[in-house]
């Protein structure tokens, strides 16, 4: 055993020295290399949470605990870090809190999901600024279970926090130790944790891994062939999210939950939590990466449509030295961007406002962890009745994340009425050209891009008029499936 | 005290949980695998519909650690999986009939190189013109079986007749992926006397005797155990049998084991699923809504092949009139075969689809009459003593009672008065609301399936290992199996043991389905321990030279008119062996009563009913068109509930499966056949944000002579209270539009609220 080695981690209470494939990933590394199959396999695409486990991360003097994928993460995020599997959380003789909570009130039923549950709701215990149902709910909103229908677990999280609520936060796993929810063993590996030096991965290849959250889901087992660089684990001791001139800067590498966790996002957008809370789950939330939801590209990414909204800039890296980009420039084609082989996204950059007026729309099947068949984001500075500054944006309308330009450069300047409005409809309508898929057909995302602009304005408290609204909503699906038989023509005019 | 042990009894938790909550339950890919273990993957037809004109392996076979790559030429025995109908290949030959159909099987030494080989078989196909909907089958012609018609009375002279209110509608109600978490899967281990095979089924039974017949090989050369599954719920009924007769395929010709896991993606797209119906109807009622006749025509699709769609079919004729009387009634069912995957069995079993429709029709004359919909409903339940199109009579009726109790113990009427007032004062939202009463038949309608077996062992040492036909998929079939001899016996769970399923211990099982698994598995359990403790009794009353009617067992002693002995029940067990008493027998169960003849459609097919009403509440939001579930209550009939835990949790997981199939669940294919939603990431079942706000359930409890210890099967039903909440959301659109659709479609998924509310000209 040696705590110091670069190229190891810590798994419940053994230290491992890995030399195999980095790209291999944890739950493979899990169930196959150390026969530890508590951890199951449910999707491989990070949309059930069965493979849950906990890691623990040592930055700026603490080790913070929590739930992530196995599935999706390859071990080139995991070397320099604590892994936590249910083998490691069972305690010799007895049942933990959240195990004993779920076997209480019939959490449990075929079991094959139940594993997940356990490693989620004790991240929770081990990670949550306060014990309470909302915060629990959140923590296990990456967790599918067939069999249940989740009332019981919810009445399990009930009992869970009842016992939690002495806990002192400060002293946080000797408490959790004392309440059964972990063992000692875990305190033991977190002192040890400290002394690990930062993980050195020195590669120069091309591919660049952040979270691997979109990487491991299409190309798992193409992965294991291809050299990879991993940027996560040399990020571990970085600030990545600082005010400088005016501006709110944020490390490519930032996480969707440092981001959301941040004080200082907290305070320039102040909804962000509810926003975040539609965009993926907490085990995906925990290692996706800001950057690679751009540079994935997809046309309805979350991150991408919410970041257009805040006029982000991003500041790109490369032989050639730096270079600025602003977001709307960023995407070129379907997953096309403005990135050169070698080139990384270090920074996205925008303006620090007190606080940004910003609504965030999204359309899915499901409300939670899914992708959207149309999402929106809208920012907005009025000054009396006029817009100052706007800007609109809509994704699964056309093959990149769209930036409106045409529709905000009509609306800078307006008073805003019914008038106003209806044009902007049109404005939009002009500037999306949305496909029938899985996601919806052309006609419905159509309507939904001009709905949400509606929903923006109510939700900013612009539009507080109900009648108009009730007056203003024909109209808009009026206007939309005129646009929808002009796309039907080939783009001819046909009204 | 003995009430209070019982009732204790009636307490236990699930008997597996505490392995669930460690880890350390165990399912198929779970198991160690042997050293010389080999893995194999499949390779499924990429069209939905043609003539397999080559497959060349040379070059898959080149990549490094692949062992075999089994065709249907290489299959020893039948190359026939198909239980009802002899209609389905375990491997293509010369044909495929839907996309994801297996063609070989690739055995290697890893997952990579089968990965890596799959990609290089040639394989030519000349492609065809695919159907991929029942009604298009039924116009071409292509189906299973003959339609199958019930009657009661005369619809066509009861629709003549003036004075009556008719309407006439569709349905098209979308199918449900079970989405098990566990995948299918089985290890197949050759050993000396044939092969031993590991398997996630709901039939060892049936896994069995289909390797026996691939294989060219009698049933007693194949073991199948069962631990647990990860989840069922009708997915692996039936098709769970091909991956498992390809792992014994494979070892067989390997004289290796292999595994055989199937990965999500081509879980998904090879396997069955609930079955998408199409319907037309009409039906008619006076001016005050008392229904005089219905009559009905379902187009099942059933897929590729009949796997147990003929069975499905059937349910569903046995539950189109739902919980309601209906005097005059004509429904004729017909499977259709189309170029996707063969659908199977799931919870309800073509129960749901029959009920959904009557729910339509209801809902549409209710909106004709201007009637509230619950009205008609609830002029129309089942009363006692009622005919039903199949010809048995209800009896213990709890249709309305469960109606009644729902309505006063919720306070309903008033929730429905907040809800019509939130309706009059905001147009941008809405709210709905729906009842949803159930009336499901308990038994297999496969009158002969109603048959079980079990093993009940006495060691010497006192302690009981209890085998079944029984197979634990999380509905606690085990915990209520392990409730028998506590009861009987007056024993501790750590003295017993609920073995594995193995076809060697039990034979010719039933599948684990049709809600019966408990009462015909548990009967059986029941009648082997009371014959034990007849016999364990006789030896007492000897030893404690004591009438045997004074005594009992009670907790781990025999009493003697309900006080204590001295004679414990390990000293009693230890001395019956020392005196040569048998420890040891067999229980068997036949289900009594019962009876169908398929050549008039009349019979006595179900043990029992079981009832319920649900109460629905939703809001939508016209701008966005989407929903929120506010509110659900049921009032649930569980007979004498044997343990409330379970029944909780069934009821729960059944009716947020129901919602789940109603609004989310979407299954989309391409017009060439392929299955658009086939990952988790398009395929979306309920998260835990995704259910009811707030539920309310409550249990009527009557024992039920049929059932076990007077319980009442709870697998199936309630997962129909799931459509209440499409018919809520209905309720809402038309709230805000003042229309329905005249073709009802199911999922309620955005899109299609959406739709409803604004875009109803373009797409229905």
């Amino acid at each position: 055993m040696n705590p110091q080695s670069a190229n190891g981690f810590w798994l419940n209470d053994s230290f491992i020295e890995f030399n195999g494939n980095l790209n291999m990933t944890l739950l493979d590394f899990l169930r196959y290399s150390q026969n530890l199959r508590g951890t199951k396999i449910g999707c491989r695409e990070g949309d059930c949470g069965a493979c849950v486990v906990i890691q623990g991360k040592f930055s700026n003097g603490n080790i913070k605990y929590q739930q992530i994928v196995s599935c999706l993460t390859p071990m080139g995020n995991v070397i320099g870090t604590h892994i936590l599997t249910i083998e490691g959380i069972n305690l010799p003789n007895q049942l933990t809190l959240p195990q004993k909570s779920l076997m209480e009130t019939g959490g449990t039923q075929c079991g094959f999901c139940t594993v997940g549950f356990i490693i989620s709701l004790t991240a929770y215990c081990m990670n949550a600024n306060e014990f309470n149902r909302e915060n629990a709910i959140k923590a296990i909103d990456g967790n599918i279970c067939r069999c249940t229908g989740y009332k019981s677990i919810i009445r399990a999280i009930d009992i869970i926090n009842s016992k939690l609520q002495e806990i002192d936060l400060n002293h946080r796993l000797e408490q959790l130790v004392q309440a059964n929810v972990i063992p000692i063993s875990v305190i033991k590996v977190a002192k040890q944790m400290e002394r690990i030096s930062p993980p050195s991965t020195n590669s120069n290849a091309s591919t660049v891994v952040g979270g691997g959250t979109d990487l491991f889901v299409m190309k798992r087992l193409e992965m294991l062939d291809k050299d990879a660089r991993y940027i996560l684990p040399l990020s571990m001791s970085e600030e990545k999210i600082i005010e400088r001139d005016g501006n709110i800067v944020v490390h490519g590498s930032t996480t969707v939950t440092e981001f959301v966790e941040s004080p200082l996002i907290q305070q320039t957008i102040p909804n962000i939590k509810k926003i975040a809370k539609l965009i993926s789950s907490t085990p995906i939330r925990n290692i996706a990466t800001i950057a690679g939801n751009f540079v994935n590209a997809s046309p309805i990414g979350d991150l991408s449509i919410l970041f257009l909204a805040l006029d982000a800039v991003l500041e790109i890296k490369g032989q050639e030295g730096i270079r600025q980009v602003p977001l709307k420039d960023f995407f070129l084609q379907y997953r096309k961007v403005d990135l050169k082989k070698n080139e990384t996204i270090q920074y996205v950059s925008f303006k620090k406002k007190n606080p940004w007026h910003l609504n965030f729309e999204k359309i899915s099947k499901r409300t939670h962890l899914d992708i959207a068949s149309v999402n929106s984001a809208m920012s907005l500075e009025i000054e009396g009745d006029t817009i100052k500054e706007i800007h609109l944006s809509v994704g699964g309308v056309k093959e990149i994340p769209l930036y409106l330009s045409r529709t905000n450069q009509f609306l800078a300047g307006k008073k805003i009425d019914q008038n106003t409005i209806i044009q902007a409809l049109e404005q939009i309508q002009n500037e999306i050209k949305p496909i029938s898929d899985i996601r919806g057909n052309e006609l419905y995302k159509r309507s939904l891009a001009s709905n949400l602009f509606i929903s923006h304005l109510m939700e900013l408290s612009v539009l507080d008029d109900k009648n108009q609204i009730v007056q203003i909503i024909p109209q808009s699906i009026k206007i939309s499936e005129i646009h929808h038989s002009r796309q039907a023509n080939g783009g001819k005019a046909n009204a | 005290m003995l009430e209070k042990l019982k009732t204790k009894i009636k307490e236990i938790k699930n008997i597996d949980s505490t392995g669930h909550v460690t880890g350390r339950s165990m399912y198929v890919d779970d198991i160690i695998e042997r050293a010389d273990t080999l893995f194999a993957g499949v390779l499924t037809s990429p069209v939905s519909k043609g003539k397999i004109v080559q497959i060349n392996v040379d070059k898959a076979l080149e990549i490094d650690g692949i062992n075999c790559i089994l065709l249907a030429t290489d299959i020893p025995g039948e190359n026939q999986i198909g239980g009802i109908l002899p209609d389905e290949p375990l491997l293509a030959e010369n044909e495929v009939h839907y996309m994801g159909q297996p063609i070989a099987v690739l055995v290697g030494e890893d997952e990579n190189c089968i990965h890596k080989a799959i990609s290089l078989i040639d394989l030519e196909i000349e492609k065809e013109i695919p159907i991929t909907d029942p009604k298009t089958a039924f116009q071409k012609g292509k189906i299973l079986l003959p339609p199958r018609t019930f009657r009661l009375g005369n619809t066509e002279e009861e629709f003549s007749k003036k004075d009556l209110v008719i309407v006439e509608g569709s349905c098209d109600i979308g199918g449900q992926e079970h989405l098990y978490l566990e995948t299918q899967g089985a290890y197949a281990i050759p050993k000396e006397k044939g092969i031993y095979v590991i398997s996630s089924t709901q039939s060892p039974t049936a896994v069995q005797r289909t390797i026996a017949k691939v294989l060219g090989w009698s049933m007693h050369q194949v073991e199948v155990d069962v631990t647990r599954l990860g989840g069922g719920f009708g997915g692996k009924e039936d098709q769970a049998t091909p991956w498992a007769c390809m792992a014994a395929l494979a070892a067989v010709r390997m004289n290796k084991p292999v595994k055989l896991i199937l990965d999500r993606y081509v879980d998904i797209r090879s396997t069955g699923k609930r079955h998408r119906y199409m319907a037309d109807y009409r039906i008619c009622s006076t001016k005050d809504g008392m229904i005089q006749a219905y009559e009905v025509m379902f187009y099942q699709d059933a897929g590729a092949a009949a796997d147990l769609s003929p069975a499905v079919l059937e349910r569903t004729l046995f539950h189109f009139t739902n919980a309601y009387f209906i005097p005059n009634v004509t429904a004729t069912a017909v499977s259709c075969k189309t170029n996707l995957p063969p659908n199977t069995a799931f919870r309800g079993f073509g129960g749901p689809q029959g009920m959904f429709v009557i729910e339509a029709a209801i809902t549409r004359l209710a909106d004709k009459l201007k009637l509230p919909r619950e009205e008609v409903q609830k002029k129309n339940l089942l009363k006692e003593n009622d005919l039903l199109p199949y010809g048995q009579i209800v009896r213990n009726v709890k249709t309305n009672l469960s109606w009644d109790t729902l309505i006063t113990n919720f306070d309903i009427n008033k929730r429905i008065a907040s809800i019509n007032k939130f309706n009059e004062e905001n147009k941008l939202k809405k709210k709905g609301y729906a009842f949803m009463p159930i009336c499901f038949g308990i038994s297999f309608t496969k009158t002969s399936l109603n048959q079980a077996s079990s093993l009940v062992n006495i060691y010497y040492d006192g302690s009981v290992g209890i085998s079944t036909g029984a197979v634990e998929m999380g509905q606690g079939v085990n915990t209520r199996i392990a409730q028998v001899p506590m009861t009987v016996f007056s024993l501790p769970l750590n003295k017993i043991k609920i073995e594995t399923t193995n076809t060697t211990r039990i034979i010719n099982t039933s599948p684990s389905a049709a809600s019966s698994t408990a009462d015909l598995n548990g009967k059986a359990t029941e009648l082997a321990c009371m014959t034990l403790k007849e016999r364990l009794l006789q030896f007492a009353s000897e030893l404690l030279e004591t009438p045997m009617e004074q005594l009992d067992f009670e907790d781990l002693y025999v009493t003697n008119n309900n006080q204590k002995t001295s004679l414990s029940w390990d000293e009693l067990i230890s001395k019956a062996y020392e005196n040569r008493i048998s420890l040891s027998e067999k229980g068997f169960y036949a289900t009594p009563s019962i009876h169908f003849d398929s050549s008039i459609e009349k019979g006595h097919p179900f043990a029992y009913h079981v009832y319920g009403t649900s109460f629905h509440e939703v809001t939508i939001d016209v701008v966005k068109g989407t929903y929120s579930l506010d509110y659900v209550a049921v009032v649930h009939d569980v007979g004498k509930s044997m343990n409330k835990l379970i029944d909780q949790g069934q009821l729960e997981g059944g009716l947020v499966q129901g919602i789940g199939w109603m609004t989310l669940e979407e299954l989309r294919y391409s017009d060439e056949g392929r299955l658009l939603s086939n990952s988790l990431s398009t395929y979306k079942v309920p998260d835990i944000y995704s259910i009811p706000k707030v539920l309310e359930t409550m249990f009527l409890e009557d024992p039920e002579p049929h059932g076990l210890l007077k319980s009442k099967a709870i697998g199936e039903p309630p997962l129909m209270y799931g459509i209440g909440t499409y018919f809520a959301l209905l309720n809402a659109i038309n709230q805000y539009t003042g229309k329905l659709p005249n073709t009802i479609i199911s999922p309620m998924t955005p899109e299609r609220l959406f739709t409803f509310l604004h875009l109803s000209r373009h797409h229905p």
